[in-house]
């Protein structure tokens, strides 16, 4: 395999709520972050990718966000527009340019303030007809796929709430999460439904926050000598329809398979996982379709194998969208990054790669990395 | 051969056969695809001869949500409610409502449309035949 990129900085604000401060102001307090841990001058980036926000889409977003952090020179800069799936499908894109030689010091970055400014975005109706039939917010596409799953492979409420539980635990022990509150399955089956079969509990937070990576090629890093460099060493993305014609199977499945097929890895290689879990039941997908367990078998590898810092598959270390921040997939990926180096909270032992997932919209877009050492 | 007129509106004509208690899909004449929603173009040849044609009204139950959250003010006294998508017999799919309560549904079921009122429209909704629904709590 030929040079691979290497992620030499991460970077984020404090997550929670930060009223009165723009995303792009988030965002250059993120990328000066990820700077100074690179170890790396500003005048050294000459790629910039940029996630717009959730809550408010804007157009030329990049070059503005470019423009506050006074990067004049830069030889790629853009957005790439899927939702949750974007920051990881721009890492990707970091790396086909450093390593065609169309930049050589990328930063990759998002931030968004719905909790103190908009949060429309998560309850709106996508069209007049769905209006109508009170068919709103994010949720309810998830609680659809998780009920349709729950009447084909029999997966259970404790099923998912496991899954919030456990990650629930890991950010608990995270002194950066927005929500440090442990779940019991007793409390979380004694909630409400909001959209059943979905709880509150199964939802992602509502966050503002801001994140960036600094990403380069293994020559850069090897004459900057900072720290320890994690490897890009495969991805993939797809894209499906909200209306797949088996619900259950997503994108997530092809996505994996190439991402797979380049790091040269299976998913019983895996060490440990960051999984999107803007609602439980995409952690249930996402282990089913990489292909970490059957289909349908997700629950019983939740409750056989486990998904804690000692289980088969440690996922979402830090706490995920579920407690560390709602942020759309910047800090797994940093968590990924922590585990990598040594450095993380609750560190896995001895782990030398690393798989991160990201949604988008409705499950439409799917995009998987895979990191190492 | 196929004649790229100003887009019709399907979706308006759509709405209207609804007023008119009649469920209706998109047909393209040229591969005999159907779909939802409206569009002007066919997905599948991307042919604009495409038209509106009449539905059977019967439908399979593909999954279901009850929303006890209310999203907007004005959804406080209608909830709970289902929300579903459902499967047409020509093969498009759909959001839909059901009636409450969810006991006794079941992936598979089979549905037929009823249109009711929506403020001062029609919306329609689906509802399972009575056997089904007896098979469903039998089970």
């Amino acid at each position: 395999m030929e040079q691979r990129s290497v992620i030499v900085g991460i970077g984020h604000t404090s997550y929670g709520a930060h009223p009165g401060r723009s995303t792009i102001s988030l965002k250059v307090e993120a990328v000066q972050r990820a700077l100074q841990d690179a170890g790396i001058a500003k005048d050294r980036i000459d790629g910039l990718f940029v996630k717009y926000p959730t809550s408010r889409f804007e157009s030329l977003y990049a070059v503005k966000v470019a423009e506050a952090l006074g990067l004049e020179q830069l030889h790629i800069c853009g957005g790439w527009d899927q939702g949750g799936a974007a920051n990881i499908s721009q890492i990707a894109l970091a790396d086909q340019a450093i390593r065609s030689g169309q930049c050589e010091v990328a930063v990759v970055c998002f931030a968004d303030n719905p909790k103190s400014g908009s949060n429309w975005a998560y309850s709106r109706a996508r069209n007049e007809a769905d209006e109508k039939y009170g068919w709103l917010g994010t949720a309810a596409y998830f609680a659809l796929f998780a009920q349709r799953h729950m009447a084909l492979h029999g997966t259970t409420a404790e099923d998912l709430g496991r899954i919030a539980v456990q990650i629930r635990a890991h950010g608990a022990q995270n002194p950066n999460a927005q929500l440090r509150k442990a779940l019991t399955l007793d409390d979380y089956l004694s909630r409400p439904f909001m959209v059943e079969p979905l709880r509150r509990d199964d939802m992602a937070l509502i966050s503002d926050g801001g994140a960036a990576i600094v990403i380069t090629s293994q020559k850069v890093a090897e004459q900057m000598g900072g720290t320890l460099p994690v490897a890009v060493l495969g991805y993939g993305q797809a894209i499906n329809a909200t209306t797949r014609e088996d619900l259950t199977t997503t994108g997530a499945q092809a996505s994996a398979q190439r991402a797979f097929s380049m790091a040269g890895l299976t998913p019983r290689d895996v060490q440990l996982a960051q999984l999107y879990d803007c609602f439980t039941p995409t952690v249930l997908v996402t282990l089913e379709d990489y292909g970490f367990c059957k289909k349908g078998q997700a629950g019983h590898f939740i409750r056989e194998e486990g998904i804690g810092i000692g289980g088969r598959l440690p996922l979402n270390t830090s706490g995920g969208l579920l407690s560390e921040t709602g942020m759309p997939g910047m800090q797994l990926i940093i968590e990924a990054v922590r585990q990598l180096r040594g450095t993380a909270n609750l560190q896995v032992k001895s782990a030398s790669n690393a798989v991160v997932s990201g949604w988008g919209g409705a499950m439409q877009t799917h995009s998987t990395l895979i990191l190492g050492t | 051969m196929t004649q790229h007129t100003n887009s019709p509106d399907h979706l308006a004509g759509y709405w209207k056969k609804v007023g008119e208690q009649s469920l209706t899909c998109m047909a393209c004449k040229q591969c005999a695809h159907h779909f939802l929603p409206s569009l002007d173009a066919c997905p599948q040849c991307l042919s604009f001869d495409v038209h509106l044609v009449d539905a059977s009204g019967r439908a399979r139950l593909l999954s279901w949500v009850t929303f006890h959250h209310a999203y907007r003010p004005e959804l406080v006294s209608r909830v709970p409610y289902i929300v579903a998508l459902v499967e047409l017999e020509e093969g498009p799919r759909m959001i839909t409502n059901l009636p409450m309560p969810s006991t006794g549904l079941v992936a598979g079921m089979e549905l037929t449309v009823r249109f009711v009122p929506h403020g001062d429209e029609l919306i329609p909704n689906f509802e399972p035949q009575i056997a089904e629904l007896e098979n469903g709590l039998n089970t």
